[in-house]
């Protein structure tokens, strides 16, 4: 019997100890970006694996390079992007899980399988469109695409959230005499926030990495970070050390997200179709 | 009829839902369904941006020429090849950390948090620094397999690899996706093992059933339905593989890793022919709504 307890104990241990090993190496690429943007030009080539000198030297030259115009446009995208999505899909959302609407499971179909859509099938179009109508290059194109791109998971999400509210709730409401607005925005609205940040968040998260429809409906003056890095060459191949300057600026706001909402996002990432 | 402000306001109260709709209806409208309408009519035309060439119809010719086309063929064999091993490599080892994870233990917690890591960051940047990771001279990888077994591998060169003799560059590529990807494969599978009602977990511990024993009774039986999800999606998703190609290799060494997206890309933007581009995403758009509906009514039925 003890014996089988401390055979019991060790496969534990050992199994923690596996995992450990397994999770380190597999998130070791992270601990390269961190390490090398703060490491000196000589050390990167000199000695790959450990820091031992801290220079914020990479950091300068990503500035220089305008990474931070890249930034300030990924964050005006975002914004801008989230705050338009947000607000139309509030409402619809509200109305797909209260009312019957005809044609609402097509409409639903049609919302989950954009999701399935290659954005470059999409991205065609719209850029022959957006040249027609003076849009591309844009802040305001950009913010356009990116809400339509946002709107249908938002809806989606927001509704799942919504549908877990007892309609009772804004039937009483309506009773007592109370407008619709009042109901959607003082007891609605304020019952679903997290998960209004939790689809906010998610949908932010996806606009600040977005890559083809920032490729190619941009401009140099409007390019957000994604396309920064994509279109990074050094004179004399690449310059590790700055490129890993902005990747830790432009992926920590996003680490630091993931800790904030974690239980949300695997509800964000399968649609609403899985829930932890 | 006389549309008074009045009835107006009438028709918005008998109607409310719709109203709350039409904003969000509108937009899509007009950035989604018009544009994806509007390229199905494109793909009938030979059409391009950088000639001013009048538009010409020339019916099925896009496609004819698509689908006879050993170059669009190649394009989607390699896409074939390589989405069918990156799911069995994210497989296995989504499954396998999700074994590993399933019990509860100290820490358990943080370690499945940071496992979103690579998931929520772009993938522009994961393969940017795997460029890094993966340089030939000072990438940490080579200089690590120098150490150890005294080799160096030009993991973004067009050299055969040991695996079917795909060359390394895909390889690199399915790597990268696969280190993305892998969670989101884990947590899925953790969620569906989360169902399994825990008396019947602690029966079979009770029992001292062996692993494979609880594997294949109790375990499997739970996360098929949740395979099949995974599936759909990471099908899906692997389709539209652009971003991490397009910083990685850029479709080469030659065209060596030339995805079905970044064909369609190429095609578009490169060769400027929107008429062959737009032809062929509805191919693959047929071949997505194909696959959805299968998976979808698998998994109603397993539902309903």
């Amino acid at each position: 019997m003890v014996e089988s307890l401390l055979l019991y104990k060790l496969k534990k241990y050992l199994r923690v100890a596996v995992l450990v090993f397994l999770i380190l190496a597999y998130l070791s690429p992270l601990y390269w970006i961190f390490t090398t943007a703060f490491k000196t030009r000589a050390e990167m080539f000199s000695n790959p694996f450990y820091l031992t000198q801290v220079t914020l030297e990479n950091f300068e030259e990503a500035a220089r390079y305008g990474a931070f115009d890249a930034i300030k446009n990924s964050v005006i995208i975002t914004v801008g992007g989230v705050g338009l999505a947000l607000l139309l899909s509030v409402f619809a959302a509200y109305a797909f899980s209260r009312y019957a609407i005809r044609g609402k499971n097509i409409l639903m179909f049609y919302i989950l399988s954009t999701r399935m859509m290659p954005p470059i099938a999409l991205v065609i179009p719209i850029f022959v469109m957006f040249q027609k109508l003076g849009l591309k290059g844009t802040y305001t194109g950009l913010i356009l695409m990116y809400a339509t791109v946002s709107l249908p998971f938002s809806i989606w999400m927001i509704k799942s959230f919504i549908d877990d509210i007892p309609k009772d709730i804004d039937q009483a409401a309506i009773l007592d005499g109370h407008s619709l607005t009042y109901v959607l925005f003082k007891i609605v609205i304020p019952m679903v926030l997290p998960g209004i940040v939790a689809s906010m968040v998610f949908s932010a998260i996806t606009i600040w990495n977005e890559f083809v429809f920032a490729l190619l409906l941009s401009s140099i003056d409007t390019r957000p970070t994604s396309v920064l890095l994509s279109s990074i060459r050094g004179e004399r191949g690449f310059n590790w050390g700055r490129i890993a300057a902005i990747e830790v600026v432009y992926i920590l706001p996003i680490i630091i997200f993931v800790f904030l909402v974690q239980k949300h996002l695997l509800r964000g990432l399968t649609f609403g179709t899985v829930r932890r | 009829m006389k549309l008074s402000k009045d009835s107006f306001k009438n028709f918005i109260s008998q109607h409310p839902a719709w109203f709350m709709v039409l904003p969000a209806l509108l937009l899509l409208l007009a950035l989604n369904i018009f544009p994806l309408i509007w390229s199905l009519g494109l793909s009938f035309y030979k059409f391009t941006l950088i000639i001013k060439e009048p538009l010409r119809y020339v019916g099925g010719q896009n496609y004819i020429e698509l689908l006879t086309s050993p170059e669009a063929w190649d394009r989607f064999i390699k896409t074939g090849a390589y989405i069918f091993i990156s799911l069995l490599l994210q497989f296995a080892l989504g499954f396998t950390l999700a074994l590993l994870l399933a019990e509860e233990f100290k820490g358990r917690r943080l370690l499945t948090t940071i496992l979103m890591i690579p998931l929520m960051i772009a993938p522009v940047a994961s393969a940017l620094f795997f460029r890094y990771l993966l340089d030939y001279n000072f990438g940490p990888i080579n200089a690590i397999l120098d150490r150890l077994f005294g080799i160096r591998i030009y993991w973004l060169g067009a050299d055969p690899s040991p695996l079917f003799g795909l060359p390394y560059a895909l390889i690199s590529v399915i790597l990268v996706e696969s280190w993305i990807w892998t969670p989101f494969v884990m947590y899925i599978i953790l969620a569906g093992m989360g169902a399994i009602p825990t008396d019947l977990w602690e029966q079979a511990e009770v029992d001292g059933l062996s692993f494979w024993y609880k594997l294949r009774y109790l375990i499997l039986p739970y996360i098929k339905p949740m395979i099949a999800l995974i599936l759909m999606f990471r099908l899906m998703d692997s389709l539209k593989t652009f971003d991490t190609v397009y910083v990685l290799t850029a479709g080469g060494p030659g065209t060596t890793t030339e995805l079905i997206s970044v064909y369609i890309y190429k095609l578009a933007f490169i060769e400027w022919d929107f008429g062959s581009a737009t032809a062929l995403s509805y191919l693959v758009i047929v071949l997505v709504i194909f696959m959805t509906n299968v998976f979808m009514r698998y998994l109603i039925l397993k539902r309903g």
